[in-house]
């Protein structure tokens, strides 16, 4: 680091012109998420944070902790788990490290989308804020869902702090009900 | 192949695909096409494209250089802006990151940043928007109690039109204040204690996280002062004037800290020795850390650290780095949040409140962790992970040093961290009974411990992923991204500008009468070190002699150069490393022979080879 080049470009700071990022605004509509492998109406105030092969969504939070859904495509031959099957069998095989308060469900057959589906409830824990002096334990219920495809398959993970799971469950069974695969 | 010289083979393949790939045609097109989608129309899909595709930034680069660094500038800060507001981001984590980015575009214009979301992040939806407006302090969206301050202080009125900077430092006024006042209240029972935690929450609102370290120090010390007082209240003191006594210390204690002390005596004459009790009352004498034994346990934990690693990826990795670069360990007072910390040089820093916690959670004092090795094993076994997650930003910094480059700290480094430390303590889990025994008590006691073996679990049953998913936003909305770094107070756009501001004074003289320049080019040269405020810099580049700006312009040009490079090395990098975080995961969920694993190593990306 030098202290002078950072003098010098914050004296600059202020002669940075800024040219108008568009005067034309748009209303906010609710519009679908659309990815080259699925679509969905994502519900309204949750952000939206696009990644490779998906999309993580944002909503209401409690303790410190926002509600989470990530809807992914996952490619055929992944690596880690080829089918729904084999994701469901690596979460609900005997963990190497137990935990107080995780807890797995039954895999239960389940549909989204008129496909198949095989669906996982669970309660884990998270903690807010991390490797932090005062780091506090929050309660998480998880729902995962994984969805058939002709090639690879569709993963849909919910998770909320369980004090607000109720209403969050019904929001992410909004998602699942809008959810359109496009392979 | 030996291990090293495979690690060394990827990161040059890495780094070969950065190197410049000059496309034989640079279009004309592109390059109008370019200005106007980034430059004009601030398009973020437009800008994630162009910083993605190497062979078209160095297609720019070629036909139109100072084109180029416009766009690289613009585009990365675009792309940067529009991670601020995705992930879990929340009107407190855009407030923030906003801040951070003193001198963007047109971040922190209140208007134009909610034009540009609602234009081209238009999947947001309203409620998203109310939320900008929160992170803004719009208003409407203020609670109650800085609301009546703020009136109180006549700035209501203006606060439409007041800029969000000038805002905000209101808001720290009022926070300040309240911080203040909190620290002064000693909440007794349960209901004040979520009252204290609910105002705490508000002042959170605007302090940044370790500005809060004293009122969660306060409130904890509440809110477990409250708890045991109602199980002393409950099991009561009977007969006893000796329990009598401290029962009434405690309920009419000054503050929480005077009640613990009376609440550990209350427990102990019951021979009962709560750890969460303990862990939060004051120190006893001998429970603090002096300089002796700072120094001293520094150094003994330092070792017990390194054991602890051995047998696993991590702990081979380190060997090798720590084999070429000195380590130090020091236990030490801050007022940082943070359990542990890496900051730059030679030492990773351990949180002296948190080892003084341990030890009074333990009934101990701190030089029993000099004579007892099973103590300072627990407490070495208990910071591991922390350990481990630190040392991967020491090797980050040395891996920038080796190659030559400045160092530029962005959320991937956390990914990064985050994944060798879950990955870390799978392992250990999986291979080392002795290790897994004592995690398996202690994480029932122990939240750091248990915080740790959550993240570990996570790799074991969602992979390396999980993190690049969930770290980012969640958790260090405050760190600029990569693409933040390339366009942020050292990179690209400041540097251009700063170009732009010398070579305008240098075109300025040459317009001056000859005698005026004369004078110019002869007076003293632009001194770097002495110049140290924004004002004297810019005071001074009309008064330095022109040689010495010359001279400067080159170095900003030369640094220009460099930043949008260091952004694609960087970029390569957390690419190879996730590669080989890949290949070892699954080695170690396979439960295959770690030992005959053809693995590559990162340490030829410690620069030093072995």
């Amino acid at each position: 680091m030098m202290p002078f080049m950072s003098l010098l470009l914050a004296g600059a700071l202020g002669a940075a012109a800024a040219p108008s990022p568009g005067a034309k605004t748009m209303e906010p509509p609710a519009k679908p998420v659309v990815d080259e492998s699925f679509e969905f109406r994502a519900p309204d105030g949750w952000s939206v944070e696009k990644k490779p092969d998906g999309v993580v969504l944002t909503g209401p939070a409690a303790e410190g902790l926002a509600t989470r859904v990530i809807v992914r495509y996952v490619r055929p031959g992944y690596e880690l788990y080829a089918d729904p099957d084999a994701y469901m069998a690596r979460l609900t095989r005997p963990s190497s490290i137990p935990l107080k308060g995780w807890k797995n469900g039954p895999v239960e057959k389940a549909a989204a989308a008129g496909r198949r589906a095989l669906r996982l409830e669970r309660d884990t824990t998270e903690f807010v804020p991390p490797k932090g002096m005062s780091a506090r334990e929050v309660a998480v219920r998880e729902e995962h869902l994984a969805v058939r495809a002709d090639a690879g398959f569709y993963l849909l993970v919910y998770a909320a702090p369980r004090s607000i799971d109720p209403v969050q469950r019904r929001v992410f069974r909004g998602i699942v009900e809008g959810f359109r695969p496009k392979r | 192949m030996t291990r090293s010289r495979r690690a060394a083979g990827l990161l040059s393949a890495a780094l070969l695909a950065a190197a410049p790939l000059f496309a034989s045609v640079a279009g004309d097109h592109d390059a109008v096409y370019l200005r106007e989608a980034i430059l004009r129309g601030n398009d973020p899909r437009v800008a994630a494209s162009f910083l993605g595709g190497v062979p078209r930034q160095e297609a720019l680069k070629a036909a139109d250089p100072a084109l180029y660094l416009d766009v690289f500038q613009r585009a990365a800060e675009l792309v940067d802006l529009e991670g601020v507001f995705g992930g879990a981001s929340s009107a407190r984590s855009i407030r923030l990151s906003l801040l951070e980015r003193t001198g963007c575009t047109f971040c922190l214009d209140a208007d134009m940043l909610s034009s540009w979301v609602r234009k081209h992040l238009s999947y947001l939806g309203p409620e998203k928007f109310t939320e900008l407006d929160s992170a803004l302090w719009g208003w409407g969206t203020l609670d109650s109690e800085p609301k009546a301050w703020l009136v109180k202080e006549r700035k209501d009125s203006g606060w439409a039109k007041m800029s969000f900077p000038d805002r905000h430092q209101l808001m720290r006024r009022w926070a300040l204040g309240e911080r203040t006042a909190l620290l002064k209240l000693n909440p007794g029972d349960k209901e004040s204690v979520v009252y204290f935690l609910s105002r705490a929450y508000q002042v959170r609102e605007v302090l940044g996280d370790h500005e809060m370290t004293e009122l969660w120090q306060r409130w904890e010390a509440a809110d477990k002062a409250s708890k045991y007082k109602a199980i002393a209240r409950a099991r009561g003191a009977g007969a006893d004037p000796r329990q009598q006594a401290l029962l009434a210390r405690c309920e009419f204690a000054a503050d929480p800290q005077e009640c613990l002390s009376a609440l550990v005596q209350f427990f102990d004459n019951l021979g009962e020795h709560p750890r969460e009790l303990q862990e939060a009352a004051p120190p006893r004498p001998g429970q603090r850390f002096d300089g002796e034994s700072r120094r001293v346990v520094s150094d003994m934990l330092k070792t017990a650290l390194l054991k602890e690693t051995e047998g696993t990826f991590a702990g081979k990795d380190l060997a090798a780095f720590y084999s070429r670069n000195p380590l130090e360990v020091r236990i030490s007072t801050t007022s940082l949040s943070a359990l542990g910390w890496y900051m730059d040089g030679n030492a990773l820093f351990f949180n002296e409140r948190y080892v003084e916690q341990y030890v009074k959670s333990r009934g101990k004092m701190v030089d029993d962790l000099k004579r007892d090795p099973a103590l300072l094993q627990d407490l070495a076994r208990t910071l591991v992970a922390t350990f481990v997650h630190e040392a991967q930003h020491h090797r980050q910094e040395v891996w920038a040093l080796d190659n030559d480059l400045p160092r530029r700290y962005h959320q991937g480094d956390e990914v990064e961290a985050f994944q060798v430390e879950a990955l870390f303590l799978l392992e250990k889990m999986k291979t080392d009974p002795k290790f897994r025994a004592f995690a398996e008590a202690e994480g029932e006691h122990s939240t750091v411990l248990k915080e740790d073996l959550g993240r570990a679990r996570r790799m074991e049953e969602e992979g390396p992923d999980y993190f690049a998913w969930t770290v980012p936003n969640t958790y260090y909305a405050q760190t600029l991204s990569n693409e933040g770094n390339a366009w942020g107070p050292e990179g690209i756009g400041r540097l251009s500008v700063v170009a732009r501001l010398i070579g305008a004074e240098l075109a300025r003289r040459e317009s001056l009468p000859a005698a005026e320049r004369g004078r110019l080019d002869r007076a003293p040269p632009f001194e770097k070190e002495k110049q140290r405020t924004a004002k004297q810099i810019d005071a001074a580049l009309l008064v330095s002699g022109s040689d010495s700006l010359r001279d400067v312009l080159a170095d900003v040009r030369e640094a220009a150069a460099e930043a949008a490079k260091l952004y694609t090395l960087l970029r390569r990098r957390q690419e190879a490393e996730a590669q080989i975080t890949m290949e070892r995961y699954k080695i170690i969920d396979s439960g295959s022979d770690r030992a005959k694993a053809e693995v590559p190593s990162p340490s030829g990306q410690d620069g030093g080879g072995e």
